[in-house]
C-alpha cells in the first residue's frame, strides 16, 4: 500500500505535459485591464516613471530647437540691410535682434521669412533690401587690428561701434582674419553648447529614472503575481492538483509571469514613449513651421499602412515559428520519455522520420520568420526613409526660398528622424504585446479556476471552532473514489474513541492509506459521513482539521534547510520545545551527534540521514505541532532490524497519550493496538485485538502467517 | 530482459534453442509484443497509438484486435471515436482504458511472443475475464507470458512460475500449485479468495501491487 494512486502516477503516462499551447493572442482589453490592476500598489512609482518619461521626452524634443538656435544665432549670422520704410514688418517682437547702422536697419535671415520671392525681388530692385547678406561685428575689442583689416579690404565699412562686411568676403578671408571678426560669436556658441549639455544631462537622468522605475514596477508586479498565484495553487484541493501536470503549473508561475512583466517594462512604457515622441515632434514641427508640419503629417498614412502590413506578416510568421518550436519540443520530450516503447516496438526509424518532418517544418517556419524580418523591417525602414526624404526635400525648398533658416532645416531633419524611428520597432512591440496577452489569459485562467475543498461552516462560524478536540472519530457508511465510480472505500463504518490506539491492516489496495488521507481531509468523500467529536469533518475550518489531525506519511519528506526548521515547519519553537519533541521520539541523541546539532543543514531530500533517522525527524515534527489525533502510515520499504528497533521506540513515543490510527504493513508493530481493523477491497472485513483475530483464523490470520513465512 | 532492454549478468536466455544475443536486435524485438506495467501512450490519436508498430494494418484486423482488447465498447464514448487525441487536449483516459489501448498496440503487430507485464491491473474483473478468454483464442499456438499478482488472471496458464525475492520458488499449473496448501501460491490464493468473499457485494477487484510474487505461463 502506498500513497493514493492518483498522486503516485506522476510520471506522465500520457505525454500530457508536452502539449503545445497558444503563445500569442490578439489585444484583449479585459486582460489588459486585469494586468494594469496590478499597478495599483505602485501608483507612486508609476507616477514617477511617467514624470521621468515626460521630462526625457520634452528634453529630446527641445534639443533640436536648441541646435537650431545655436546655428542661427551663433554660427550662421547673416544680416540683410533694410530701408527703415519697410523695416517694421520684419522687426522681431522684442526689437533686440536688429542693429541700426547709418540709417539702415539690419535684420537676420530668419526674420525675412514670410515674404514671397517676388516681393523680395521687387524690394531688392528698389534698394529697399540688400541683395546679398552681410556680417556685422562690433569694433571693440581689438579696434586697431580690425581698422587695419578694413584698410586692406575696402568692402569693409566701419561705422560708429559696428563694422559691416559682405558675407561672401567673410568666407574668403584667412582663418585668422575671419576669427578676429567673429571672436564675439564663440562665447554665444559656448553658451548654447552648455545649455544643450544641460538638457542632455536631464534627459539622461530622467531616462535612467524611467527605465529604473518601469523595470522596478515590472519586477515587483512579477513578485506579486507569482505570490498570488502560488498561494492560489497551494490552496487548491489535491483532487484538482492531481489533474494538473506539474510542468504546466511551473510554467504558469515562471515564464508566463515573466512575459507579463515584460508588458510593463518593454511594451507599456515603450508605447507611451513612442506615442509622445511622435506627437511631440509633430507638434514642434508645426510650431517651427506649419508648412513643414503639414508635409510630415501627410506621410503618416503611408507609414501606418506599411507598418500594419509588416505587423500582420510578422505576427503570422512568429506564431508559426512558435507553433513548430513547441511541436518539436513536445515531440522530443514525449519520445524521449517514451523511448522504451519506441525501442520495444522497433520504431526508431519511423519515429526519426516523423521527427525529421517536424524538424523540417520548424526550419521552414524559422526561414519564413527570417524572411519576414529581412523584408518587412527594411520595407518599413524604406517607407519611413522615403517619407523623411520627401519631407527633407520640401524643407530644403522652403530653405532655398528663404522661408526657413538653415538652423530650422537642421532641427527639422532631427525631428523627422525622431518622428519615424518608433514606427520601425512597432511590430516587435506588437508581438510582445500579443505574448503578454496569451500569458495573461493563461495566468488569469488558472487564478479563476477555484477548486478548493469547500468549508461548510454551518456549526462553527469561522473561528469559533473548538481549539481542542478530544479525538472521537466516527466513519459511517463512507464511500470514496479518487476518480469517477472506481470505489476505493465501500461502505466503511468504524469508530475510534479518544485515546484509543487503532491499527488498520489489509492486503495491498484495500484502501488503508486512503482512510488516512480522508481524515486529514485531503479529499472529500462522495457518500456517508465522517464525524470528529460528533461534528461533520467538513464543518471544521480546513486549517484546524490539519492541525488536530496529523498524518505521518510513509514517504518522509524533508525540506532543504536545518533540522530545526524541518521540525518546527513554520512554528516559532523554543529550544526546549524542540528538544522535548525530539526526545520523545528518541531523535535527540542522534541529532546532537550531528556536526551542528539542530542547525545541521539537510541536503535536498535529506539524503545525508538514514531512512530511520529521517522518519524520526518527521515524528518529532508531528509531536511539535501538538496534534490531537495522529495517523501513522507505516513505510512499506523493508528496513533492517536495527532501524526497525529504532523506529519501534520512536513510534511508541510518538503515539503515547494520543488518539492514533496506525496504517500497518508490518503486523509485528501493532500487536498491542487496542483494536485492529482488517480491510479487504474497500470493506471492513474483521475487527478485534491481535489475539482475537488470530483465534478467528480469518484474513488477518492468513496475512500474519504469510508475513511470518516471509520473515523466516 | 527478453527483448534485450537489459542483458543478464550471468547465464543465457534462448528462444527456440537460439541464444537471444545471436538474433539481430530489431528482429528480436519485433518478435515481442510488450504491454508494459505503465502504459505510456503518445499524445496522438487513439488509432495512431494502436497502429504504432503496424501502420498499414488491415481495417478488419483493427476491428478484431480492438474487440479482443475490449475497446469496442469504449469507442462510442470517445468524442471523435478512434481519432480522439490522447491527453490534455483530447480526452483523459482511465487507467484501464490506457492499459487496453496498450494491449491493442501490442496485438497489432501479431507478435510471436506476447508479454503482459501486470498489464490489466487497472481493468475491472469482468472485463479482464472477457479479455483473457478472447486472448486464449487469439493466442492459440503462439507464446504468451503474463505477469500478474492476481490469481484469477493466471488460472488458465499452462505453467505458472512463482517468484519470491528474485528466486523461483514454485512451478506448475494452477491446480498443481493449489494442491500444495502450505505453498506461497496457495496462501495467496486463499487470501485473495477470502478478500473476494468478504465483499461478495462488489464485483470489481482493486489494483494490487505487492512485493513478492510474479507468475508466468507459456
Amino acid at each position: 500500500m502506498r500513497v493514493p494512486a492518483r498522486i503516485r502516477e506522476r510520471r506522465p503516462q500520457v505525454a500530457e505535459f508536452f502539449d503545445s499551447e497558444p503563445v500569442t493572442k490578439g489585444y484583449d482589453s479585459e486582460i489588459t485591464g486585469r494586468i494594469l490592476a496590478y499597478l495599483k500598489p505602485y501608483r507612486i512609482f508609476a507616477l514617477i516613471a511617467l514624470i521621468a518619461l515626460s521630462v526625457s521626452t520634452a528634453g529630446e524634443l527641445v534639443s533640436p530647437t536648441l541646435i537650431r538656435q545655436a546655428v542661427d544665432d551663433a554660427l550662421v549670422r547673416e544680416w540683410y540691410g533694410l530701408d527703415p520704410s519697410v523695416a517694421p514688418r520684419f522687426l522681431s517682437k522684442h526689437g533686440s535682434r536688429e542693429i541700426v547702422i547709418s540709417n539702415r536697419i539690419y535684420v537676420r535671415t530668419s526674420q525675412l521669412a514670410g515674404i514671397t520671392a517676388k516681393e523680395r525681388a521687387a524690394m531688392e530692385k528698389e534698394g529697399l533690401l540688400d541683395a546679398s547678406p552681410s556680417y556685422i561685428f562690433p569694433i571693440e575689442p581689438d579696434r586697431d587690428k580690425k581698422e587695419t583689416l578694413a584698410l586692406r579690404y575696402p568692402q569693409i565699412t566701419l561705422s560708429g561701434e559696428w563694422g559691416i562686411i559682405p558675407y561672401s568676403l567673410l568666407t574668403s578671408l584667412s582663418p585668422d582674419d575671419a576669427y578676429l571678426l567673429r571672436s564675439q560669436d564663440s562665447p554665444v556658441l559656448g553658451h548654447y553648447a552648455l545649455l544643450l549639455l544641460l538638457v542632455l544631462s536631464v534627459v539622461l537622468v530622467s531616462t535612467f529614472a524611467m527605465t529604473w522605475y518601469t523595470n522596478h514596477i515590472g519586477t515587483l508586479i512579477m513578485k506579486d503575481m507569482r505570490l498570488q498565484l502560488y498561494r492560489h495553487v497551494i490552496e487548491q484541493s489535491l483532487a484538482y492538483l492531481s489533474r494538473q501536470p506539474v510542468g504546466r503549473l511551473v510554467t504558469r508561475l515562471t515564464s508566463d509571469i515573466e512575459v507579463i512583466s515584460q508588458f510593463f517594462t518593454d511594451v507599456l512604457s515603450a508605447f507611451i514613449k513612442d506615442a509622445t515622441i511622435m506627437l511631440g515632434s509633430l507638434a514642434v514641427l508645426f510650431v517651427l513651421n506649419w508648412k513643414l508640419g503639414l508635409v510630415v503629417f501627410a506621410t503618416v498614412p503611408f507609414i501606418f499602412v506599411a507598418a500594419a502590413i509588416a505587423r500582420v506578416k510578422a505576427r503570422d510568421a512568429f506564431r508559426n515559428q512558435r507553433y513548430w518550436t513547441s511541436k518539436v519540443n513536445s515531440f522530443l520530450s514525449e519520445h524521449i520519455s517514451g523511448i522504451d516503447i519506441v525501442k520495444l516496438f522497433v520504431q526508431e526509424k519511423h519515429v526519426s522520420e516523423k521527427f525529421r518532418e517536424n524538424n523540417q517544418n520548424l526550419l521552414k517556419a524559422n526561414i519564413a520568420e527570417m524572411y519576414v524580418y529581412a523584408t518587412f523591417r527594411p520595407f518599413v525602414d524604406f517607407m519611413s526613409t522615403i517619407a523623411s526624404a520627401l519631407a527633407i526635400f520640401f524643407g530644403a525648398i522652403l530653405f532655398l526660398r528663404l522661408d526657413i533658416s538653415i538652423g530650422t532645416l537642421i532641427a527639422f531633419i532631427n525631428l523627422i528622424s525622431m518622428f519615424y524611428s518608433p514606427i520601425k520597432d512597432l511590430s516587435e512591440k506588437y508581438i510582445l504585446l500579443q505574448s503578454a496577452m496569451a500569458s495573461g489569459e493563461r495566468v488569469f485562467g488558472l487564478l479563476d479556476s477555484d477548486d478548493r475543498l469547500p468549508d461548510q461552516l454551518s456549526v462553527f462560524a469561522d473561528k469559533s471552532a473548538p481549539s481542542v478536540i478530544r479525538g472521537h472519530i466516527e466513519l459511517s457508511n463512507v464511500w470514496f473514489a479518487y476518480k469517477n465510480e472506481e470505489w476505493v472505500l465501500k461502505n466503511i463504518s468504524l469508530s475510534v474513541k479518544p485515546g484509543e490506539k487503532i491499527a488498520i491492516v489489509g492486503y495491498t489496495g484495500a484502501g488503508k492509506s486512503t482512510i488516512a488521507s480522508l481524515l486529514a481531509r485531503f479529499w472529500d468523500i462522495q457518500k456517508g459521513t465522517i464525524l470528529i467529536d460528533g461534528v461533520p469533518i467538513g464543518q471544521y475550518p480546513l486549517k484546524r482539521i490539519r492541525k488536530f489531525i496529523q498524518p505521518v506519511p510513509q514517504d518522509v519528506f524533508l525540506f532543504q534547510g536545518s533540522i530545526r526548521e524541518n521540525i518546527a515547519l513554520g512554528l516559532d519553537l523554543s529550544q526546549e520545545q524542540l528538544e522535548t519533541a525530539a526526545k520523545a521520539v528518541y531523535a535527540h541523541d542522534f541529532i546532537m551527534a550531528l556536526p551542528h546539532g539542530y542547525d545541521t543543514l539537510l541536503s535536498e531530500g535529506g539524503l545525508n540521514l538514514s531512512l530511520g533517522q529521517r522518519q524520526l525527524i518527521s515524528f518529532a515534527r508531528v509531536l511539535a505541532h501538538e496534534p490531537s489525533i495522529i495517523i501513522l502510515d507505516e513505510a512499506t520499504s523493508s528496513i533492517d532490524t536495527e532501524t526497525e528497533k529504532l523506529l519501534q521506540k520512536g513510534i511508541e513515543g510518538l503515539l503515547k497519550g494520543h488518539t492514533s490510527i496506525v496504517i500497518a504493513h508490518r503486523l509485528s508493530t501493532i500487536r498491542d493496538a487496542d483494536r485492529i481493523i482488517v480491510l479487504g477491497q474497500g470493506h471492513v472485513v474483521e475487527t478485534g485485538t491481535h489475539s482475537e483475530l488470530i483465534e478467528r483464523r480469518g484474513l488477518y490470520w492468513n496475512l500474519y502467517r504469510l508475513q511470518n513465512r516471509e520473515m523466516e | 530482459m527478453l527483448p534485450r532492454m537489459l542483458d543478464p549478468g550471468e547465464g543465457h536466455i534462448s528462444i527456440g534453442g537460439t541464444d537471444i544475443c545471436s538474433f539481430r536486435l530489431d528482429r528480436l524485438r519485433a518478435a515481442f509484443g510488450m504491454v508494459p506495467q505503465e502504459s505510456f501512450l503518445f499524445s496522438d490519436s487513439i488509432r495512431a497509438n494502436i497502429l504504432f508498430a503496424a501502420p498499414n494494418l488491415d481495417p478488419a484486423r483493427f476491428e478484431e484486435i480492438t474487440r479482443i482488447a475490449g475497446l469496442d465498447r469504449d469507442v462510442s464514448l470517445f468524442p471523435h471515436g478512434w481519432d480522439t487525441i490522447v491527453g490534455e487536449r483530447g480526452i483523459t483516459l482511465s487507467g484501464g482504458q490506457k492499459q487496453r489501448i496498450a494491449l491493442a498496440r501490442a496485438l497489432a503487430a501479431n507478435p510471436p511472443i506476447l508479454l503482459l507485464d501486470d498489464a490489466l491491473s487497472a481493468v475491472d474483473g469482468e472485463t479482464e475475464e472477457r479479455i483473457l478468454s478472447a486472448l486464449l483464442t487469439e493466442r492459440k499456438g503462439k507464446t504468451t507470458l503474463v505477469v500478474s499478482h492476481r490469481i484469477s488472471t493466471l488460472r488458465n496458464a499452462d505453467q505458472i512460475i512463482v517468484l519470491d525475492g528474485g528466486r523461483i520458488i514454485q512451478k506448475g499449473t494452477h491446480e498443481e500449485l493449489l494442491a500444495d496448501s502450505e505453498g506461497f501460491y496457495a496462501k495467496i490464493a486463499v487470501l485473495q479468495q477470502l478478500e473476494q468473499e468478504s465483499c461478495a457485494s462488489c464485483g470489481d477487484a482493486s489494483s494490487s501491487e505487492d512485493p513478492g510474487e510474479e507468475a508466468a505461463g507459456g
